[in-house]
């Protein structure tokens, strides 16, 4: 029995000893040597390349990629130094995307700048951990819990809540009161971050009431059910906060219930957009929904037209025919833009997230081509937009450029 | 055991029969992989300490379930909801409340062992496939009850963000540092379930496994050990949660999906039902086959270009089936059964006969 302890005392002893080498020899935290214009600079981050968002997601990392090429062929990088991109995917996975940005936050030349295009879940999972790291993050839009209170994290298109607000301003001014309004969400983060007492008493505010909830899980392709709960409960609009597959599941299901033309049907910003018109163009005829960037199909606007010239020439499959491939390149010369300003004002040797942030909220009102971006301290996403509508194959802008209702939680407004 | 002793390797006495390491070179390969497993994070990759992190969280959950399926023989496809129930235990305990994660984890573990003791009680009256659909139904709903009962205190299907682990003012808030506090836990609820099944409850578990009514004849109260199997199982699990839950700093409920438990019996199979070093080789094979998936992506998209963005996506779940097939066809007892062969090998080393 004594041989035992003993022996089981010596290898207690050895981890103990283990541990204490391994928690003295700890890593340092790595930091870039600061000073010298780099050869390089990085921007770093993950998207849902696969997994259920991938459809929507992939092409959006691409999308980021392409910019970032052009932005370094057409203006030679920022500030002279050629501008590198690396994705790596998270399959839009939480303990997926923590592994990915783990091994990207160490990875040398820093990069105080990334960018994630996954699912709201991660962004929330991560935002800590961005603060903590003193990592300047943008991502395209995020849910309440993402962004605030307002760290490291940007978004550029107007978050969910604050888009249904919109949605709820539109209704209001052109429809007869009272107007009866269903949800039908998918279950999730994403669906249900309209679901707030914000969204739902500021909808209330404006006549607008919302007379029936229903959700619906991401693999679910009948919505029957639900679509007839919201007609019995008298709806006559039925807003949807969904993407995507998601869009196209309750349009068929509008459609198997005949339901077209009976009631009207609107969505959030990503249901705006052409893969939905590609899958199910005949039944997106009249669906509208607020969006915070231009369309493929405003040709007149120079920078589409721009784009729509590179995208052919590019002989991309007409499945990238969506949002990112338009937008991102604007979205990418702006953050070319706040490096490039960030450096002016700091220099390259105290270039960190800080200098980004300080740049980006001074963001005010900046009218670009392609969209209109607003940022304060407390309020880290742009709040412009304009009513769209699915018309003929096309998407239209139904409204002119104006601000979404602030409907982000209330303890969060300064 | 003896079987698996080395050539020449007597015992004399009962305590040299009973003991889990037996010999001078057991001893020395214990000491030398606890030293090399806690000297891990000096020199490998943040990414690399991830996975072990990673590793480490479900071979908790994994061993309870090993327990509970592989020695007891009751199938439970929930162990991901009552993962959901630690977590969310121990995230509302030190979030919401201001509790120390020391109180929460051990909280955590007994929420979740009461309501496996809820849902293990149809396991009294029914088995087999029927007993894996009420364990499903626990699986949804848990889940169900974290988004909908108190949304307010669980963040419904927001994420619920949860502080770290603190000493003092020493905050265990990086890999590094959490490597430190996943792998112990680990290790210690590895050595309880190797040491549980050799005692009284563990034979009973294997009896009522292998003939319940024999089981019953000879005494052994089924209906106790049934419920203890699954109260053991989900305090597991809850442990698991709850080191998840501070470990990835924020928990959602998809997080503990159906698809989290399948996969959670997936390594307990590929492992080997009802052996503890199987639930650590079927755990290791299946995450390190995931890190396999994605490293393995960007040679597919260079070998097949059209497919690169469609096969990915499918590429882990594509392992993840074809390993569970060829294991259930070709080696049902699993990588245990490989490793004990390699060891008898190694018994009758240089006396191959």
């Amino acid at each position: 029995m004594i041989k035992r302890i003993s022996r089981f005392a010596w290898v207690v002893a050895l981890v103990l000893v283990a541990l204490t080498l391994a928690l003295s020899c700890a890593p340092k935290e790595q930091v870039t040597p600061a000073g010298k214009k780099p050869t390089e600079i990085w921007l770093r981050g993950s998207a849902a390349m696969t997994g259920i968002y991938a459809a929507s997601l992939l092409p959006a990392a691409e999308a980021i990629k392409e910019a970032v090429d052009l932005i370094n062929t057409e203006r030679g990088g920022i500030d002279g130094v050629p501008w590198k991109v690396e994705l790596l995917d998270d399959a839009g996975d939480v303990a997926k995307a923590t592994a990915t940005y783990e091994q990207l936050k160490v990875k040398e030349p820093r990069a105080n700048m990334m960018v994630f295009m996954t699912t709201s879940g991660v962004a929330e999972a991560l935002r800590e951990r961005f603060n903590e790291d003193k990592i300047c993050v943008m991502l395209p839009s995020g849910s309440a819990t993402a962004i605030y209170p307002a760290g490291n994290t940007f978004c550029i298109v107007i978050s969910h809540p604050d888009g249904f607000g919109f949605f709820i301003d539109w209704l209001a001014e052109t429809q007869p009161k009272p107007v009866k309004l269903g949800l039908l969400n998918w279950d999730s983060t994403f669906g249900r971050s309209i679901m707030t007492d914000e969204c739902t008493n500021y909808a209330k505010s404006k006549g607008v009431d919302i007379v029936a909830t229903e959700l619906f899980g991401i693999r679910e392709m009948d919505l029957t059910t639900q679509l007839t709960k919201i007609k019995n409960a008298g709806a006559t609009w039925v807003f949807t906060n969904t993407l995507g597959f998601g869009t196209v599941t309750v349009l068929k299901s509008v459609d198997a219930l005949g339901l077209k033309g009976k009631m009207n049907f609107a969505g959030g910003h990503f249901a705006m957009d052409y893969d939905v018109l590609r899958v199910a163009e005949a039944l997106t005829e009249g669906f509208v929904g607020p969006h915070s960037m231009v369309t493929w199909d405003e040709a007149d606007n120079p920078y589409v037209a721009e784009r729509r010239k590179a995208f052919d020439a590019a002989e991309r499959p007409d499945s990238y025919r969506a949002q990112p491939f338009l937008v991102f390149k604007g979205w990418m010369t702006y953050v070319a833009d706040i490096h490039e300003a960030a450096i002016e004002e700091v220099g390259w040797e105290n270039l960190d997230a800080e200098a980004f942030k300080a740049q980006i909220v001074k963001t005010k009102d900046l009218k670009l081509p392609w969209t209109i971006l607003n940022y304060s301290a407390d309020k880290p996403e742009t709040n412009w937009a304009r009513m769209v509508q699915f018309k003929g194959g096309k998407v239209l802008p139904i409204t002119d450029w104006r601000k979404a209702p602030d409907l982000r939680p209330a303890q969060y407004k300064k | 055991m003896a079987i698996d002793r080395p050539c020449g390797t007597f015992d004399r006495d009962y305590a040299q029969d009973m003991a889990i390491v037996r010999t001078r070179l057991q001893w020395g390969l214990l000491a030398a992989g606890l030293a090399f497993l806690f000297t891990l994070p000096i020199y490998s990759s943040n990414h690399i300490i991830h996975l072990f992190n990673y590793i480490g969280i479900t071979l908790i959950a994994v061993q309870g379930l090993n327990i509970l399926t592989g020695y007891t023989g009751l199938l439970n496809l929930g162990q991901a909801a009552f993962m959901a129930a630690g977590a969310y235990t121990s995230g509302i305990l030190t979030a919401k409340f201001g509790v120390s994660f020391w109180v929460a984890l051990p909280c955590s573990a007994i929420v979740a062992g009461l309501l496996g003791l809820v849902f293990g009680l149809p396991s009294l009256r029914i088995k087999g496939f029927y007993l894996a659909m009420s364990t499903l139904a626990a699986q949804f709903i848990i889940i169900s009850a974290i988004v909908n009962v108190r949304p307010d205190l669980t963040g419904g299907w927001s994420s619920l963000i949860v502080p770290v682990p603190k000493i003092g003012d020493f905050a265990f808030n990086n890999q590094f540092r959490m490597f430190y506090l996943i792998m112990p836990i680990a290790l210690l609820v590895t050595f309880f379930a190797k040491n549980l099944v050799r005692t009284g409850a563990g034979r009973a578990f294997v009896a009522i496994r292998d003939n319940d009514l024999a089981a019953e004849v000879m005494g052994i109260n089924i209906y106790r050990y049934k419920l203890l199997a699954f109260f053991i199982c989900t305090v597991f699990a809850g442990i698991a949660g709850s080191l998840w839950a501070h470990w990835m700093r924020a928990i959602e409920p998809s997080i503990f999906g159906l698809h989290n438990s399948v996969w959670l019996l997936g390594m307990v199979i590929v492992g080997g039902m009802g052996s503890i070093s199987g639930a650590v080789f079927g755990t290791i094979f299946i995450r390190v086959l995931d890190e396999v998936a994605k490293a393995l992506v960007p040679v597919i998209s260079l070998v097949f270009p059209a497919l690169s963005g469609n096969i990915s996506a499918a590429l882990s779940p594509i392992f993840f089936s074809i390993v569970i097939v060829l294991f259930v066809i070709l080696e049902p007892r699993g990588l245990a059964h490989r490793w004990q062969i390699l060891k008898i090998s190694y018994r009758l080393n240089p006396f191959a006969y």
